[in-house]
């Protein structure tokens, strides 16, 4: 334990075929510890891929993925989220039939370590995380609704704290706020924020809302076909021709623009 | 969850509380007989429900965990003489082995595959039984088989109730300890249910992905879930044997399976109490048919259809709908 890696995360030459098709092809980045990368790209890019290899829910086929400069490349995905990377999901994943502050429990107690012989009840760490995390999210009056229930922005925030509630190192997020509002939006940034700038938190994003993540990302890596496109301060997106091209369109290149410059407005007056 | 907990073992120590009094009516030997064997199934169908309502794992083949518990008292008690009592540990060690085969069996098998795998593994042990005809031991002039092959085994002893409380009150000591059968089987589930396990088991049910990258170990509490419902399922088969005093591959044909199917399915599954419900549900239906046995199965059938297509969640799930909307605040009009 006497390297210190200089990337928390560090991704070599992975690529996943399915068949001919090569859904992440040879494609290698680094995030840095405290940083937000943001992924964007058109549909069928493979981003979601990327970050199903990333959390082992399915094996690459080729490559290496180093997290804190241990490979971690073929680990499942309860093992890797043990280690404190911790993701969330583009459908609707939660656990329907509990309540609210139920499954921010069961993900607090088994995402922060791993449980060899499972007590008979909640430990209070767990119990203590579950309700910081209500309280993070404001979902402190949702805690005994059915997360089957919830309305959608509700539901995209209890996503979200299942993921944050283990205290993962790296937290990556898929399309955290694709069909929601302006006003929910800010509310979601707001947490993300928080996480970030209070807890620490690497984030990884994948995000078609380039407003939103030119304005929350540090940096941003565009995917096309399963490889890198472009990647560059998040100012510097409408500056490639071949990603207004291929992604951002005339109209999408002045919205992240406008993001970009927000955030730059922001940092100025904070 | 807590206060849900305390709830239902307030709710279990009350019905355990009323069925304990119930030969006080004075009920025949033959009614007490039907309760007695009903309350077995209760305990059989309350554990089935942990891996198939509560874990989500769609096991048919539950019947083959109670089947080997059953044959373990039977042959031991047999061949060995051996005190039912003793038999026990050994039924509920049957039906944890017994369980563990179908956990591995079914580790990556999902949903319609789970049915037809478990199926199949309870066939293969009911063929197993009923093809068995070498003679092994020979009484007289008959040939009887290991297994006792279709015709089940007899007279392998019996928890030795009528020696310690006389003939005519034997069938008190059977339903008594069927009673604590079932209470120890719902005991379980409630313990098991409101337990981070029981947490763990719907979330796998729920999303199984999601699981796994919330940390869950999927196949550990696959094979967990399996293992509990083994043990006090093959433990309720070893009780069945001496309760019952036969003990046959009845219990692994189809219309046993559906009849146990449809308690789970009626009364609601993935709850607590629904298979309690819907045992008592089909065991009226059993009973008011009696007379009419050719339209026993038929009446089965149509319960079951009417639940499913009214109540797809079962009396239970049907119940807690109903408190929703009546607990729920509605605009004054």
């Amino acid at each position: 334990m006497t390297h210190s890696p200089q990337h928390l995360l560090e991704v070599r030459g992975l690529t996943k075929a399915y068949g001919a098709m090569k859904a992440t092809n040879d494609l290698s980045f680094h995030v840095d510890r405290g940083e937000v990368l943001g992924i964007g790209g058109p549909n069928g890019a493979g981003k979601t891929t990327l970050f199903d290899l990333l959390s082992g829910v399915t094996p690459p086929t080729a490559g290496r993925i180093l997290f804190e400069g241990a490979d971690i490349t073929g680990l499942g995905a309860s093992a890797i989220c043990h280690l404190g990377i911790s993701r969330t999901f583009q459908l609707n994943a939660v656990f329907n039939s509990q309540t609210v502050a139920d499954n921010l429990k069961t993900c607090a107690y088994f995402g922060s370590e791993k449980r060899l012989v499972p007590g008979l009840s909640y430990d209070r760490r767990s119990e203590i995380r579950a309700a910081e995390v209500l309280d993070l999210t404001g979902l402190t009056d949702y805690a005994d609704v059915m997360a089957g229930a919830l309305p959608v922005l509700q539901l995209k925030l209890l996503m979200i704290g299942c993921a944050i509630v283990s205290h993962p190192k790296l937290l990556l997020l898929d399309e955290p706020v694709g069909g929601l509002n302006p006003a929910e939006i800010e509310t979601c940034a707001a947490v993300f924020r928080q996480l970030r700038d209070f807890h620490g938190t690497t984030i990884v994003v994948i995000e078609h809302v380039m407003s939103f993540m030119t304005a929350f990302a540090d940096r941003i890596m565009i995917l096309h076909h399963g490889a890198k496109l472009h990647e560059g301060a998040a100012g510097s997106l409408a500056d490639n021709p071949e990603v207004v091209d291929v992604f951002l369109g005339v109209s999408g290149a002045a919205d992240s623009r406008k993001g970009a410059q927000a955030e730059e407005v922001g940092n100025a007056t904070s | 969850m807590r206060s849900m907990k305390s709830r239902d073992l307030l709710i279990l120590l009350l019905f355990v509380g009323v069925l304990s009094l119930l030969p006080a009516l004075g009920l025949s030997r033959y009614v007490l007989g039907q309760i007695t064997l009903f309350i077995l199934w209760a305990a059989v169908v309350s554990q089935w429900n942990l891996v198939f309502g509560v874990a989500g794992i769609l096991s048919i083949g539950h019947m083959a965990l109670f089947a080997v518990g059953g044959y373990a008292t039977a042959l031991m008690g047999l061949y060995f003489g051996m005190s039912l009592w003793w038999t026990l540990p050994v039924a509920a060690l049957a039906g944890l082995l017994m369980s563990l085969v179908m956990a591995f069996a079914t580790f990556r098998l999902r949903g319609a595959y789970v049915v037809v795998v478990t199926l199949a593994i309870a066939m293969t042990v009911y063929q197993l039984l009923v093809t068995d005809v070498a003679c092994f031991r020979q009484t007289q002039s008959v040939c009887y088989s290991f297994s006792g092959g279709a015709r089940g085994l007899s007279r392998f002893g019996d928890f030795g109730f009528r020696e310690l409380l006389g003939y005519s009150s034997a069938p008190l000591g059977n339903f008594y300890l069927s009673l604590i059968m079932l209470a120890l089987s719902i005991l379980v589930a409630i313990m098991v249910v409101y337990s981070p396990y029981g947490q763990a088991f719907k979330a796998m049910r729920d999303n199984e992905v999601c699981a796994a990258s919330r940390g869950i170990e999927i196949r550990k509490y696959q094979a967990i879930v399996f293992a509990v419902s083994g043990v006090f399922t093959g433990l309720s088969g070893g009780v069945y044997a001496g309760v019952i005093g036969t003990f046959g591959p009845q219990v692994l044909e189809l219309p046993t399976l559906l009849f146990l199917l449809s308690m789970m399915v009626v009364g609601g599954r993935g709850t607590i109490w629904g298979p309690v419900v819907g045992t008592i549900v089909l065991a009226l239906i059993d009973e008011g048919f009696r007379d009419l046995a050719a339209w026993r199965n038929t009446a089965y059938a149509a319960v079951l259809s009417i639940i499913l297509l009214t109540l797809p969640e079962g009396l239970m799930g049907g119940f807690a709908s109903l408190r929703k909307w009546a607990l729920s605040p509605r605009k004054e009009g």
